[in-house]
């Protein structure tokens, strides 16, 4: 099932969605993440565990530098089996 | 949705803490979840960490983060996955360390882990997230 609803957007991101080939199923899939992504917070803060956006960007640079060495040690080893 | 974050049995009994090291994980979850991507648990890991402790809530708690709507997905051990199980835990014991490896190898995710020593002969070090 699917609702048709309008929406505002500031300009610079209309004009992306302008560029997006489906826009409904762009914004369908960003909504999706951040209700997931706030599922989780909800569900820690009920236990008492308060994830802040200064936890989130700790967390986030390092699962950003772990997926790097992650796919150089991929690369290197894919090369070094070559 | 890919599955880019396991969670061994050293990661769920700190869940079940409840303490600054739950937090951490629960921010690693939400980044994850952001990105449009999944946290799974492998079942023998949740079965261990579920031992580990007698704590009726803190059970609970552990049932519910891998239930159908908790924040992270339940890995089944099937039985196509035995034998490659089997095989690695001549070398990672107890059990579930070998299906926390196993998961990782199968989906390419990185292993999330306070135990990095435990796993190093049989993952690359880079696919290994020190918690």
């Amino acid at each position: 099932m699917t609702r048709k609803i309008s929406i505002s957007l500031p300009d610079d991101l209309a004009e992306h969605l302008d560029n997006v080939e489906n826009a409904s199923a762009y914004i369908a899939e960003a909504l999706r993440r951040r209700r997931n992504a706030d599922r989780v917070r909800e569900h820690f803060a009920a236990r008492g565990l308060i994830i802040t956006d200064e936890g989130m960007a700790r967390a986030r640079e390092k699962l950003r530098a772990a997926e790097e060495r992650q796919r150089q040690g991929r690369k290197a080893r894919a090369e070094g089996s070559a | 949705m890919s599955i880019r974050l396991i969670l061994d049995t050293s990661a769920l009994t700190a869940y079940i803490a409840g303490d600054t090291r739950a937090l951490h994980i629960g921010e690693l979850i939400a980044i994850v979840h952001e990105g449009g991507n999944n946290v799974a648990a492998p079942a023998l890991c949740v079965l261990a960490a579920h031992q580990a402790t007698t704590d009726t809530e803190q059970r609970r708690e552990l049932l519910d983060f891998v239930a159908d709507a908790g924040d992270v997905l339940l890995l089944p051990l099937l039985a196509d996955d035995v034998p490659d199980v089997a095989e690695l835990s001549d070398t990672l014991h107890p059990d579930q360390r070998a299906h926390a490896a196993h998961a990782a190898i199968t989906y390419g995710a990185l292993l999330a882990t306070y135990d990095r020593a435990h796993y190093t002969r049989e993952l690359p070090a880079d696919d290994i997230l020190d918690l």
